[in-house]
């Protein structure tokens, strides 16, 4: 699995490539928190994922545990471009509804969402 | 296409090849019509049975996992089995967001359900599980009025 995440003002934008199970659940999950570990100005985490053709409950886990973090500083996370399979099982598993789903994400959204550079 | 199929792996419990099972089970499921949608649930559901072999069956510990996968009158039939520790209860362990781990979401079980035509679980304590799971396409070709 591929991720590239950088800060950007007050969110982490995160790029994934790649099927995201528990062969790589533990390597998302770390990359997220020693972001959050390292700047407590973050609230938002936006994963980006037009590239994760698949993600199961070893992954699901890992994004709410995401979601609780972020919910306990005041933050959410968001979840871009899912894929159909994506999608289905963060409908079913109730993910869907806690947190926030952006198709046809564009980098330009960032700053509708006056998250600023810096 | 052929009347019967089959198809019979065995591999180490190895995180790395839960991603494997289901890329197989797929690639042997596609020579029934499934809808891509549909190979996805079975990728799922597969990834989620291979999960739990290696998670609860095995706890992370070095086990073999078996898969069996056969394509009979039009149903596919898949088969994960480990010789680990067991289930105690199986019934409290399909339930929904039943988890013996923190930081799982206790959603394998339900996934396979939710995704396969049926889901049957055998296991004994100290001697292992095996979940068999059947589906077929739903898709009925108009020309010839066959599933």
């Amino acid at each position: 699995m591929i991720i590239n995440a950088e800060k950007i003002g007050t969110a982490i934008v995160a790029r994934i490539q790649g099927e995201l199970d528990m062969a790589n659940a533990d390597q998302l999950r770390a990359s997220i928190d020693e972001k959050l570990d390292q700047y407590e100005t973050i609230r938002d985490v936006y994963l980006i994922c037009d590239a994760v053709p698949f993600i199961d409950s070893s992954g699901l886990a890992v994004l709410l545990g995401r979601y609780r973090k972020l919910e306990e500083r005041g933050g959410k996370l968001f979840i871009a471009n899912p894929s159909p399979q994506a999608r289905r099982v963060m409908e079913l598993s109730g993910l869907s509804k806690l947190v926030g789903i952006c198709d046809n994400w564009n980098p330009a959204d960032l700053q509708q969402r006056g998250v600023t550079n810096g | 296409m052929a009347e019967s199929n089959y198809i019979k792996v065995e591999f180490p419990s190895l995180p790395e090849n839960v991603g494997f099972s289901r890329a197989l089970v797929s690639a042997f499921a596609s020579q029934l019509d499934f809808t891509l949608p549909e190979l996805d649930e079975i990728r799922t559901a597969t990834s989620e049975a291979v999960s739990n072999a290696i998670i609860h069956g095995y706890e992370n510990a070095q086990g073999v996992v078996t898969l069996e996968a056969d394509i009979k009158g039009g149903v596919l039939t898949v088969k994960i089995i480990d010789q680990g520790k067991g289930i105690e209860d199986i019934a409290a362990a399909k339930a929904v967001q039943y988890t013996t781990r923190p930081g799982r979401y206790g959603l394998g079980f339900t996934f396979m359900e939710a995704f396969m035509d049926s889901l049957h679980v055998e296991s004994s304590l100290g001697e292992g599980t095996s979940v068999t799971m059947t589906k077929h396409p739903e898709t009925v070709r108009p020309e010839t009025g066959t599933a």
